[in-house]
């Protein structure tokens, strides 16, 4: 089978590689800060995070700051192990070690 | 079409743009710790030479301000992003209520004996700015 193959489908996506990579970085983030960051809209932002949730990637988890409701999302383990997984074979595909 | 190896090489290298853009986002913790030992060094040493009554006024409205500042941040989401190290054992909780106890032990001792010792208050502002900025250090080495 081809590296390529490999790669998860879910994560692969441009949108969604993103924010699969932005969330790896923390421990968890504001809906709105990755939606800046990815630069994208509301609804994009709460489609793509939804697929990652149906495929276990991403925790969604809602909640207030004061009176304002606020939306934070995570990875879950099985995310983080995903996006380590597809950036190993993304590193044996572009010929980097280590 | 498109090379498979640079198409890789380009994502990884957005991945690590994108892990570093939230990293530099996050993590204005140390900010906070160093303030607060700043403040202490240069709010407690005047106790030793100048009126208490005034002084006590300025640092009583200054600190005022700066633990609602702090609260607002560490409590009430202020921070759009929290590093998993910073989330995991909510250090920062643990940090101020020790620190808390260790600079109310601080002030007791130096209200006895600030007749006796005459840079009573600077020695406080000392231990108590000590832990925030070892604290702030360790917050910007984790960001």
């Amino acid at each position: 089978m081809h590296l390529r193959e490999q790669l998860d489908e879910v994560i692969h996506q441009p949108v969604r590689f993103s924010i699969t990579a932005a969330l790896a970085a923390a421990d968890e983030l504001e809906f709105s800060f990755v939606r800046d960051l990815v630069d994208i809209s509301d609804s994009a932002l709460s489609k793509q995070a939804t697929v990652l949730e149906a495929a276990g990637y991403v925790h969604i988890r809602k909640g207030y700051v004061g009176k304002r409701p606020r939306t934070w999302l995570s990875l879950t383990p099985a995310g983080h192990e995903a996006f380590a997984h597809h950036l190993a074979i993304l590193r044996e595909i572009a010929g980097v070690t280590g | 079409m498109t090379n498979p190896r640079s198409e890789a090489a380009a994502m990884l290298s957005r991945a690590q743009a994108t892990g570093d853009a939230v990293r530099r986002r996050a993590a204005w913790d140390y900010r906070a710790y160093f303030a607060w030992g700043i403040w202490l060094l240069l709010c407690l040493p005047p106790f030793d030479f100048v009126n208490g009554t005034i002084w006590g006024i300025v640092v009583s409205v200054t600190s005022g301000v700066g633990t609602s500042l702090t609260i607002l941040y560490f409590s009430f989401g202020a921070r759009h992003v929290h590093l998993r190290r910073a989330m995991r054992v909510r250090r920062w909780l643990i940090f101020w209520a020790v620190w808390g106890a260790w600079y109310a032990a601080w002030i007791v001792a130096a209200s006895y004996f600030h007749n006796d010792i005459s840079f009573a208050f600077t020695l406080v502002g000392i231990a108590g700015a000590v832990p925030c900025f070892i604290a702030g250090y360790a917050s910007w080495r984790a960001r």
